[in-house]
């Protein structure tokens, strides 16, 4: 295959337009009496096909063949580019209105330079300047007068190549800004689109285009006939209008055109620009085949790098097999199969002529394949594939798989991967893509797997990890004094792929979790500071929690990750999780309001320190009481970790990780605190005052939003009001802020994208600029070592 | 790598490690280097992008928070964030203003040598005396003191503020002669008022601190060269969030380190975690032509050469345009000139090429 390897841009000349033309249009209509195109009109058919069955006059293709041809229109009177005014402008400034030579001294380079130090006098003809006006978008006035465009061409024919160069002025010859013959695209750029009335709608294009064909026949007519002049100037003005608004329909300072409806017309400028427009929609943003989109639910039962891929799913999307002898057997099999799973859809022969697999040609397509032949048969077990949930806001958000064949119409992928993708299963949906080629696949495999992306690069622990019902069963399970029965033990490590011999009566859980492990030391911390010890891959010591195992923290996770790789982190990963589940099942978990409950003497004791905090601000209202007040939940969360049951579920559940803080434990038991609004108390409304309820000014902090209550408790209809008030502020922040952030995202992206890592192991960007001489100071990639720093004590 | 084989040595002699067991170890510590090195072709670009934008989407809107002990308003979050990467001007940029001597006292002067006065806060009454055509000016002398300021001081200043009257200082009072309309007298007046009398034009706020047992005073507004070169400042270590300043005033070096610092600082704030050598390759792709670049279409993108990857990203139209005019090549060194032309792009796996057909 040739390989592009410039793109060049400049600007097209007039005879280019000619040679490019297949016909000169002439005529405004588009159909004639019997629906056929108008010979020389603006729908003429040598332009190429958009209809089913017709051929093309030109070159003889057929519709999807044809690419379509150029037309062209020569105008009557030459018009101005609208968006090459500006330059026009620099250069009318640049040079000499007589001779054209540049006006600037010898030594001023480049086209605004030379228009900005142009002199009054022209230094090779003598000839005194008169100032030039731009009159915004295409007019140009030589001291009072204005300037035709026919003008401002022989002005520009006068430039000399050599100046040209001096200006900077590359792109082909300036007069060639001056429009004389309009290109008119090919029939396949503006295809006509045919309504269920049977009736015809024409593209925006061609709409523009019959403005400018019938006021150019116009302007002939008249000139032929010797009109007036204020009519002919008319008429070259609503030219220009109509080449301008063809050309670009968002020009400053004159109106744009309209569709009949009143919608403005989508012309040239507008197919391109913008987030729709050809560049960033169909250049950067391409589509896929081979791809699937559906519903995802939760599978503990799979490993952590497949993904639970429908029936139907996989009879659709196919994985092309190169036949040879060692697979003919198998490949043979699947034709036969033909529609029934695990079958093949179609063949693809050597001389690469497709054809489908039927029920009735199975068995002649079976007979016929020979090695080289290619079978595009059903995705199987195994098949990598890549899975992906938009947004896909880091690499993690698409990861390869290994499909697995499942019944019903779900995905299903494994609970700890819900973290990287960001996914829940109230009703999200992914995709699935699968890759054709065997570059692909290998890439899929050995990059893309969702083993080797248990570790973030973002900050160097894995993002892949236990959560929530998990946690909550692994530290049941490895909590002091659990004991289990050899029976019980059995049964639990029965969901596990672990091979042991039980030799002992009872079990301690510790020593359950024990049998996960391989052989590891590992000093931790739990989340609320005591001791974890596991030595030699026995725990010895505490209880694991999110700390340990679970995603975005799990520091023994990250351990294993680093001296035994991603495959055996991924197999401990999915043995704790199918471990602790069926733990968790036999040890029943609930919440209740009992979980929230404090002796009446410890309430008392909260709502002391609360009544103390406004009294002292009420007393004495200043920026340190105020502060004092924004941290109340704080006070009265020491006290509820002081005097909440260590047994209370919703502790539990805060203090391993596992839902919830204790902030929002002790804000349902004891209370809310202040209510913000842009980080501030909240004090708008009405004059003086938030509401009516209150006097004006006053001075309780009540007034601003401070609740006092608890979530247990109750709050009153105005703090109610107040914490509505907060919330919703919440609520439009994160719409403003996807919208913020996400621009933030491709500024950054697009500047940073070509910089890599080049052969010499130095960063540098797109101009073999070097950005750093060794990558990111140290050249140790944080997506390889834990938080990426490399530890000794890590290595034990 | 020269450091952590030394913490390895270290590590060793503490827990008495020797013999087989510290090869054995040894060899461990090689191979995680080895292993945890980049490889040619990493996206390095593409991950950064990443690793800073997906938290991004996590950080509050909050335009501003106070800083802890109460006071000053600091620009936090998300905005912030994007203000540095824009290097937005702002005028209300902070100075923190750390001191050569520590003390309350020193912090309270200091602050008045920061904090613009203008003639305005230090008199309590002007007056039109038509019969004698003078205009006095009451000082107070209460103020005055509070900004160790003497009359003389505010005389001499006057003297060359105003040319047009005669000026003189009689007791506490400052009279001018022949001003000789009422409206000539308003113009004087409204002049005088927003005369410049003391500290940094500019500053209008400052705040004294107790951090960790040192006064700092936190200023906002006001040029950093001309707080920096003022007496008592310690201006090795005072600092402003004013990225533009900083390399006008410290050079180029030290803007990359205050990018750093301000962007780890914003996200710290908010909780997320993100490994600061990030920070670090963002901004150097800001500073490597010595000066600094934004990132945007005005800084960074300006300068990249491909025609495809700037009309791709913002003003398609002027950028297409003005490579005709030019007639500019786009060679397809970048992503997406390859990706728009619909080749494989020159990164990772695209860098190197596969000898075996597949």
């Amino acid at each position: 295959m040739h390989k592009i390897s410039e793109v060049e841009f400049s600007l097209l000349s007039p005879a280019q337009i000619r040679k490019l033309s297949v016909v000169e249009i002439t005529r405004p209509e588009l159909y004639d009496a019997d629906g056929y195109p108008v010979e020389h009109g603006i729908v003429d058919s040598r332009m190429g096909v958009v209809d089913p069955g017709v051929t093309c006059r030109t070159c003889g293709y057929r519709l999807g063949e044809c690419m379509g041809h150029f037309g062209h229109i020569e105008l009557v009177k030459p018009v101005i580019h609208p968006v090459l005014a500006p330059k026009i402008y620099l250069l009318l400034q640049a040079t000499c209105q007589k001779c054209g030579r540049v006006l600037a001294p010898s030594d001023v380079k480049g086209l605004s330079n030379c228009a900005k130090n142009a002199e009054k006098e022209c230094p090779f003809c003598g000839t005194k300047q008169e100032k030039i006006k731009f009159d915004k978008p295409t007019s140009f006035f030589l001291g009072k007068k204005e300037l035709s465009a026919e003008e401002i061409r022989k002005w520009l024919e006068k430039i000399t190549d050599e100046d040209l160069e001096r200006l900077k002025f590359r792109g082909g010859r300036p007069e060639w800004m001056i429009i004389t013959i309009l290109p008119v695209p090919p029939m396949t750029m503006r295809p006509s689109i045919i309504l269920e009335t049977g009736e015809r709608s024409e593209d925006d294009l061609t709409h523009k285009l019959v403005d400018i064909v019938r006021i150019n026949e116009r302007l002939k007519r008249i000139l032929e006939i010797g009109g007036p002049d204020f009519l002919i100037k008319d008429i070259i003005e609503l030219l220009q209008y109509h080449v301008s608004t063809y050309i670009n329909n968002e020009l400053a300072n004159i109106p744009p055109a309209r569709h009949r409806s009143g919608r403005p017309l989508k012309t040239l400028a507008q197919r391109l620009i913008g987030k729709e427009g050809r560049f960033r929609f169909n250049l950067t943003g391409k589509r896929v085949n081979f791809s699937a989109r559906s519903v995802i639910s939760p599978d503990n039962f799979i490993s952590i790098n497949e993904v639970g891929v429908p029936e139907v799913v996989a009879k659709t999307l196919t994985v092309p097999e190169v036949v040879t002898e060692d697979n003919i057997k198998e490949m043979k099999k699947l034709i036969l199969n033909a529609d029934k799973y695990p079958g093949a859809n179609y063949i693809v022969r050597t001389d690469g002529l497709r054809k489908r697999i039927t029920n009735e040609t199975k068995k002649m397509i079976a007979e016929e394949i020979i090695p080289g032949y290619i079978v595009e048969r059903h995705m199987q077990d195994g098949d990598w594939v890549i899975f992906n949930r938009q947004p896909s806001l880091h690499r993690m958000s698409m990861m390869g798989c290994k499909a697995r064949i499942m019944p019903d119409k779900t995905f299903r992928l494994h609970l700890c991967t819900t973290t990287p993708y960001n996914a829940d299963f109230d009703g999200d949906e992914m995709n699935l893509h699968i890759p054709q080629t065997e570059e692909a696949r290998v890439e899929v495999k050995y990059l893309m797997d969702t083993n080797k992306h248990i570790r973030t690069p973002r900050y160097g622990l894995p993002i892949i990890g236990a959560k929530h019902d998990h946690l909550m069963g692994i530290y049941f399970l490895t909590k002091d004094n659990v004991k289990l029965s050899k029976k019980e033990v059995a049964n639990l490590l029965m969901v596990t792929d672990i091979d042991v011999e039980l030799d002992k009566d009872m079990y301690t859980g510790k020593e359950v979790f024990s049998f996960l492990l391989p052989k590891i030391n590992f000093n931790g911390k739990t989340k609320t500071g005591e001791e974890v010890i596991i030595k030699d891959g026995i725990l010895l010591k505490g209880y694991i929690d999110e700390n340990s195992i679970g995603a975005e923290k799990g520091e023994l996770l990250s351990k294993i990750e680093l001296l035994y790789g991603g495959d055996e982190a991924a197999r401990f990963l999915e043995n704790l999780t199918k471990l602790s589940l069926s733990f968790l099942m036999t040890n029943a978990y609930s919440i209740s309001l009992e979980d929230y409950y404090l002796d009446l003497e410890d309430q008392k004791k909260i709502e002391k320190v609360v009544s103390e905090e406004i009294d002292n601000y009420i007393k004495m209202p200043s920026d340190e009481t105020q502060l004092k007040l924004e941290q109340l939940p704080k006070e009265v969360e020491k006290i509820v970790k002081l005097k909440l049951s260590k047994n209370s579920s919703a502790r539990i559940a805060a203090e391993i990780g596992a839902r919830g803080s204790l902030i929002s434990v002790s804000q349902i038991i004891g209370c809310i605190g202040q209510e913000k609004l842009k980080g501030k108390k909240i004090t708008r409304g009405y004059y003086g005052r938030t509401l009516p309820h209150f006097k004006r000014k006053e001075i309780n902090p009540a007034a601003y939003g401070f609740v006092k209550n608890g979530y247990k408790k109750g709050i009153s209809p105005i703090e109610f009001f107040f914490d509505a008030m907060h919330g919703r502020e919440g609520l439009s922040d994160t719409a403003l802020k996807t919208r913020q952030s996400g621009y933030l995202e491709r500024r950054l992206v697009n500047c940073l994208h070509d910089i890599k890592v080049a052969k010499d192991l130095t960063v540098r960007d797109e101009k073999n600029r070097i950005i750093q001489f060794t990558p990111f100071e140290n050249n140790i990639n944080p997506y390889r070592a834990s938080k990426g720093r490399i530890e000794v004590e890590d290595l034990l | 790598m020269e450091e952590i084989k030394q913490r390895f040595d270290k590590y060793c002699e503490e827990h008495k490690i020797t013999g087989e067991k510290k090869k054995e170890l040894e060899r461990r510590v090689e191979e995680v280097i080895k292993k945890s090195k980049f490889e040619p072709g990493e996206a390095l670009g593409i991950v950064t992008t990443q690793s800073i934008s997906e938290p991004a989407t996590q950080m509050t809107m909050r335009a501003y928070h106070f800083a802890a002990s109460a006071g000053i308003r600091m620009a936090s979050g998300l905005p912030r964030l994007i203000e540095v990467f824009d290097l937005r001007k702002n005028i209300e940029n902070i100075t923190t203003v750390y001191l050569l001597e520590n003390s309350k006292e020193n912090a309270e002067k200091i602050a008045t040598e920061i904090v613009e006065s203008k003639l305005g806060n230090v008199i309590s009454d002007i007056n039109y005396d038509i019969s004698n055509l003078q205009v006095i000016v009451d000082l107070d002398k209460n103020s005055l003191e509070k900004l160790y300021l003497t009359p003389e001081n505010i005389i001499n200043t006057v003297k060359k503020f105003v040319h047009k009257y005669k000026a003189n200082l009689v007791r506490n009072k400052i009279y001018f002669d022949n001003v000789k309309s009422y409206s000539e007298f308003r113009v004087l007046k409204q002049k005088l008022i927003n005369m410049h009398i003391k500290g940094v034009k500019g500053v209008n706020e400052a705040v004294i601190l107790n951090t960790n047992g040192e006064w700092i005073l936190q200023v906002r507004g006001g040029s950093f060269k001309k707080i920096l070169s003022l007496d008592g400042v310690d201006s090795t270590r005072t600092i402003t969030t004013d990225i533009e300043e900083i390399k006008n005033v410290l050079g180029i070096e030290a803007a990359r380190q205050a990018l750093i610092n301000e962007v780890k600082k914003t996200l710290e704030e908010q909780g997320v975690d993100v490994d600061s050598r990030y920070i670090g390759l963002v901004a150097d792709v800001m500073c490597v032509d010595g000066d600094l670049e934004a990132i945007s279409r005005y800084g960074v993108m300006k300068h990249k050469k491909s025609v495809l990857a700037r009309l791709n990203f913002e003003e398609t139209i002027k950028v297409l345009f003005n490579a005709a005019v030019l007639n500019k090549k786009d060679e397809l060194n970048t992503l997406i000139a390859n990706l728009i032309v619909g080749q494989v792009t020159p990164i990772g796996t695209g860098t190197v090429k596969l000898r075996w057909k597949l």
